[in-house]
């Protein structure tokens, strides 16, 4: 029989469910206001609704015992209580910076880092055979593209991905993938375009870089997509301004497009991709700030 | 730069914890559920087939590299031999559906690379599995069992593992002396030991289940963390003269994307796609090398793997993982090309 003295503080199980507190409000907080898009990819946004949801009830289970009783025969020459270490302190790291700094999504600052490296698209084996042109609206003369001369994914190994209505967005991870599949959906249309601004150095004043993170996970794995734009008042808009583009997709020889990471990834001729913008509209950055890779969607 | 390695940060954090959640739940409920006799039915009596059997656990235990340390720590407490545990813990990072589809889907929906790692990680994880079989048995250790009456921090866990063995090995009747302490000791604690009685009331497992996994959550957590700062600030400020060391020799690229793969400590369901970006710098041998030696020798399993395993266990399990990694790689160019 064990005698029931006053119960005891437990100061180490206390911190530790102050950490668990912590944890809660940090998911809280990225789920609620939406910053956990600018971390991870969306489908892993229930999962961390399910985890705040534990660390919840670990928060809850754990200050319920703040106060153990302690009994006479409790006698066996050790203590119960937990006692905080270094090891807690660095778990409180990310609590601390994510809900005392700010956070934004990834921006041009990450592409002079050496891991972000070219995209390739899933097609390898290209010809330069012949593309029926699809009848839709055509661009201006000088900026027209001959379907016959541009790379294609030979053979029926690909099927042909949906055709977009001229007009609507088009996400920059669709035209890569697509784009040597199915040239004629592409090149001589119209359609939107949403990224943000990156100027290469030593581009001319008429040129942007129009970009995008795509992730599978977290912003560890990003690779950044861009394409180029061609309009007159490019310069006008600094690094890192999100911006819709409303253009035609046509081609242009671009110097060291090779060397320049985000467009690199249309390695097949000497003149690449370029969107011929009609309009440009500065907007906010979007909810969901990255594309999706594959095993994400 | 700063702001991006707070990204980086707070995005490897906010990733890896409903995976360490996971693992520290699965480790919490094997513990408290499922007593010693029920697992070691559920495992094959054959321990070579044993380790074998473990190696393709990930398809129904999932959890990813983050989650596999506690899962293993509770394997072993319930008897689990060390050799089946560690090679669990090497493979079901990799030999999971989730990673083997992100795998695919990273390499252009093309399955020879999710393939090619699939088998290297199980070659590999089994014949470490086998080796330490054979130490265990050298050892006249098949089934170590003092863990099962033990629930310590993992750091004396790994310790009084050692002390166990060293006490057994020379000194049979002390050991005996030394384990009826424990016993005594830990009665408080041990309610794995108490798993297969009935008496418990469900709240009484329940507050079992949270009181074990807060305290795994925090045994883990740290390790997490530093480990994903690391990872950030390396994402951030590495070097671009770094990558020449991948270049496309046959052996030096395998080397310079083991070095990669273990400083960058990327999740299993990540690391692909960073291999695929990193592809036109390397070589395959390069690439396949990458992908397997980073969910079995990083970061977190550095800091992690000593403090559940005991020494001689893991300095074979890194020394044999880097070298037949390092094989194979070298192998595989020498191969393709």
């Amino acid at each position: 029989m064990s005698a029931m003295k006053s119960p005891k503080f437990e100061a180490g199980t206390f911190v530790q469910g102050v950490i668990l507190l912590g944890f809660t409000i940090f998911l809280l907080k990225f789920l609620v206001t939406g910053g956990v898009y600018a971390l991870v990819a969306p489908y892993l946004v229930v999962l961390l609704w399910i985890t705040a949801g534990v660390f919840g009830v670990l928060t809850f289970f754990t200050l319920s015992r703040i106060f153990r009783p302690v009994q006479e025969h409790d006698h066996h020459g050790h203590s119960h209580s937990v006692k905080p270490g270094l090891r807690w302190l660095v778990l409180t790291a990310p609590v601390v910076v994510g809900l005392v700094l700010p956070t934004h999504a990834l921006g041009t600052a990450m592409l002079t880092t050496a891991l972000k490296n070219t995209p390739r698209p899933p097609v390898e084996a290209v010809s330069q055979k012949a593309t029926q042109p699809a009848a839709q609206e055509s661009a201006p003369s000088d900026d027209l593209v001959d379907l016959s001369t541009v790379p294609h994914a030979d053979g029926g190994e690909y099927e042909k991905p949906v055709h977009r209505p001229v007009g609507s967005d088009l996400p920059l991870d669709e035209l890569m993938f697509n784009i040597l599949v199915a040239p004629e959906y592409y090149y001589n249309q119209t359609y939107q375009y949403t990224g943000f601004v990156y100027h290469p150095p030593g581009w001319p004043q008429n040129r942007l870089v129009l970009l995008r993170y795509m992730i599978s996970c977290c912003t560890a794995d990003a690779t950044p997509l861009g394409v180029t734009v061609e309009w007159k008042d490019a310069d006008k808009y600094k690094n890192d301004q999100w911006l819709t583009v409303e253009g035609t997709l046509s081609l242009r020889e671009i110097a060291d497009a090779d060397e320049i990471v985000p467009i690199a990834w249309y390695q097949m001729s000497k003149k690449k991709p370029a969107v011929i913008a009609k309009n440009v509209k500065p907007i906010d950055e979007p909810k969901i700030p990255y594309l999706g890779k594959p095993v994400s969607k | 730069m700063w702001q991006s390695a707070q990204t980086l940060f707070l995005s490897i954090v906010l990733e890896s914890l409903p995976f360490v959640l996971l693992g520290v739940l699965i480790s919490s409920l094997i513990q408290e559920l499922i007593s010693q006799e029920v697992l070691m039915r559920l495992l094959p009596k054959n321990q070579a087939f044993a380790v074998v059997v473990s190696s393709l656990l990930g398809f129904v235990l999932p959890v990813c590299d983050c989650g596999t340390v506690p899962v293993a720590r509770a394997l072993i407490s319930k008897g689990v031999p060390l050799s089946a545990a560690m090679t669990f813990t090497l493979s079901a990072p990799v030999v999971n559906p989730l990673t083997m589809a992100a795998t695919y889907a990273a390499f252009g929906l093309n399955a020879k690379m999710m393939w090619m790692r699939v088998f290297a990680t199980l070659v590999i994880s089994i014949a470490i599995g086998w080796t330490l079989l054979s130490v265990e048995r050298r050892k006249k250790r098949s089934i170590p069992r003092p863990p099962a009456h033990l629930h310590l921090p993992m750091i004396e866990m790994a310790a009084a593992r050692e002390h166990h063995e060293h006490h057994e090995h020379h000194e049979h009747h002390e050991h005996h002396e030394h384990h009826e302490h424990h016993e005594h000791h830990g009665h408080h604690h041990d309610h794995g030991a108490h798993a297969h009685h009935s008496r418990r009331s469900f709240r009484q497992v329940v507050g079992s289940v949270l009181e074990h996994a807060v305290l795994e959550l925090f045994e883990v957590g740290g390790f997490v963390v530093f480990s994903a700062a690391v990872a950030a600030c390396l994402q951030t400020w590495l070097p671009k003269s770094a990558l020449s060391l991948l270049s496309d020799h046959s052996i030096f690229s395998v080397v310079g994307m083991m070095v990669l793969a273990i400083l960058l400590s990327l999740c299993s369901e990540a690391d692909s796609f960073i291999a695929r970006s990193l592809a036109p710098l390397s070589t395959t041998g390069g690439v396949l090398s990458f992908l397997v030696i980073g969910q079995m020798v990083d970061a977190r399993n550095l800091l992690l793997l000593p403090r559940v395993f005991p020494r001689w266990v893991t300095v074979r399990t890194f020394v044999m993982a880097l070298l037949s990694t390092l094989l194979l790689g070298i192998a595989c160019n020498l191969l393709l090309s």
